[in-house]
């Protein structure tokens, strides 16, 4: 009796721990969605809604490869904006460090 | 016949009431922690309800004590799995406690009781061969667990933890005092 109860515990960890490692791969998608900024998640959304109503209508079928490519250029796109978004604010920064030289050097 | 045990009828009804306090709290929380929390409780209930009369009990203070850190664990306050790293390690740790917990209290069997008593021999087959106090170990090894999901929660494990080895020792003492060390 104690060993079949054993073995009963030993199947529950099991369970549990594969439960575990099942969540954690899928948990993956999830802390990428919590690492994109609002107006990513926002840009996606939009995506995401404009293609499904496409899809609806008969215009678009996905295939697993064109997921794939989608996500790439998906991912490039985000990185773009990004790098723009720094350059932007770099730029608008230098600007107004060379104001204030302007402003405190005047007459050169 | 046996005669009945009253005071584990009474412990049983115990359990039962934690693990569906351990219910309510992963209800709330989802965290496994309460969810293996129930099966040891109900386990241990069971084993309650058809425990052996003690011969010699301890003394009233020592199981307030002991239900009150029998209690501890189900006060954990949750967290949020900000990784996936400290997921894997706070559920690692969990089952790895409970499965310890768990294996000590079948290995114990009708002996089981929450404060020391006298019933029948000391049990030194199956985890207790290579640890004294497996129950204890276990407890602690999932707890961790907790503390590392939400710092909050090391307030209570060091309550839990300064309980756990006073009632380490006193089951020693209380054992050894009986010859049966």
């Amino acid at each position: 009796m104690k060993s079949i109860l054993k073995v009963i515990a030993i199947s529950i960890a099991l369970g549990a721990s594969f439960q575990t490692v099942v969540r954690a791969t899928d948990s993956g998608g999830q802390y990428l969605e919590a690492s994109m900024t609002e107006d990513e998640v926002i840009l996606i959304d939009l995506l995401s809604q404009r293609l499904q109503s496409r899809q609806s209508n008969g215009a678009i079928l996905f295939t697993d490869e064109d997921e794939s490519q989608l996500a790439q250029t998906l991912t490039k796109y985000i990185r773009q904006t990004r790098e723009q978004m720094r350059f932007s604010n770099e730029l608008l920064r230098g600007k107004e460090v060379m104001g204030v030289k302007e402003s405190a050097e005047p007459g050169i | 016949m046996v005669p009945k045990d009253w005071s584990g009828r009474i412990a049983s009804l115990m359990m039962l009431l934690f693990a569906a306090i351990a219910f309510q709290r992963w209800l709330e929380s989802k965290e496994m922690f309460f969810i293996l929390l129930v099966f040891r409780d109900v386990l241990a209930a069971v084993y309650f309800w058809v425990r052996l009369p003690a011969r010699e009990v301890s003394h009233l203070t020592l199981k307030v004590v002991a239900y009150g850190s029998a209690m501890l664990p189900l006060c954990y306050l949750g967290g949020s799995d900000s990784s996936i790293e400290l997921m894997l390690i706070t559920r690692g740790l969990a089952i790895l406690g409970f499965l310890i917990s768990t294996i000590a209290t079948i290995d114990l069997g009708n002996s089981l009781g929450i404060a020391p008593a006298v019933r029948g021999g000391v049990c030194k087959t199956g985890i207790y061969k290579y640890l004294k106090h497996p129950m204890y170990t276990g407890y602690m090894v999932a707890e961790i667990g907790m503390v590392l999901l939400n710092p909050w929660n090391f307030l209570l494990f060091a309550l839990s933890a300064c309980l756990y080895m006073m009632r380490m020792r006193w089951e020693n003492r209380f054992l050894s005092e009986r010859t049966l060390h």
